[in-house]
């Protein structure tokens, strides 16, 4: 279709909407006085990553940012903030304690991105080029799994046991305070 | 174009949102407006309510958490191993039993894991 005299194809239109609400969720996470309303935003966040994932051709990583990131980190930083002492004091709100550090760190973050983002090599029309197999995203990644990176494959394992010895510890601790 | 399929996602979540939308709308401008002080307190099955909502929680559901994170990580390995083992079963026999093998060693390794969690008691609801 045409707007203002330039041509907008359904792709664009459905980027800038997912773009959009990807960029208004980050900033309601930023914004929102309340902590929780802050996590639920950030989920909201997360699924706008999935949907620019599954825009840019890649149906595999997008399912797997639904799978931990909207679905398990979201639920973490949600069971944390009930965790938290502070919740019960009226008005958790969260707090900018040292603006000018703040403003320099995101300063410091956003010149490290442009500089990446200046010096990448950009592909016009990979979107549409590529072949439309549905499962080249998954099978490349098992693939790759198997045969050059079968050890840090395996690495990964003793990695996710550590997090879980690593939970068990610190959390039986506090249990036996409890009781 | 694969983006093509994700069509659907969109066409299912606007009208997810729109159906909540409506329905919601409409039930506010057709219900009769006459509030009282047990309407407006916090459902609970029938319960009164007591304290805050806003509550320190028990550090077990956190743990719980964190162990459904560790399987959640370990069923992302084992998504796309699933859907190409049987492809290369028939492709690249000696990479299929390969991969049998590593995901064997995977699995055993986070299983030991969970044993010794289970052997700690961290399980058990208390």
């Amino acid at each position: 279709m045409h707007i203002f005299g330039l041509f907008i194809t359904g792709y664009q239109v459905a980027f800038v909407a997912v773009a959009g609400l990807t960029v208004l969720a980050a900033v309601g996470v930023v914004l929102v006085p309340n902590i929780l309303r802050a996590a639920l935003c950030l989920g909201v966040m997360l699924m706008g990553v999935a949907g620019l994932y599954a825009l840019m051709n890649a149906p595999f990583l997008a399912v797997v940012q639904v799978m931990i990131y909207v679905g398990a980190i979201t639920t973490m930083i949600i069971l944390a903030v009930f965790l938290s002492n502070r919740v019960m004091k009226i008005g958790f709100f969260q707090a900018v304690y040292n603006p000018l550090l703040a403003a320099a760190a995101a300063g410091v973050m956003f010149l490290f991105l442009l500089v990446t983002v200046a010096n990448s090599v950009w592909v016009q029309g990979i979107v549409e080029k590529t072949p439309a197999t549905k499962d080249v995203g998954v099978q490349s990644v098992a693939t790759a799994l198997l045969q050059p990176y079968v050890f840090p494959f395996e690495l990964a394992s003793v990695v996710l046991l550590a997090v879980l010895i690593g939970a068990v510890v610190i959390a039986k601790e506090d249990t036996a305070d409890e009781s | 174009m694969l983006a093509k399929d994700f069509l659907t996602v969109a066409i299912f979540m606007i009208v997810g949102i729109a159906f909540v939308t409506i329905t919601l709308i409409a039930a506010w401008v057709i219900r009769p407006y006459r509030p009282s002080a047990e309407k407006r307190g916090t459902y609970e099955c029938g319960e009164i309510p007591t304290g805050p909502a806003w509550l320190q929680f028990r550090v077990g559901y956190y743990i719980y958490a964190l162990i459904f994170l560790v399987f959640d990580v370990e069923a992302v390995f084992l998504f796309p191993w699933a859907a190409q083992l049987l492809k290369f079963k028939t492709t690249n026999h000696a990479l299929a039993v390969l991969g049998f093998v590593d995901m064997v060693i995977f699995v055993a390794v986070l299983a030991v894991g969970l044993a010794w969690a289970w052997k700690k008691g961290v399980l058990e609801w208390k």
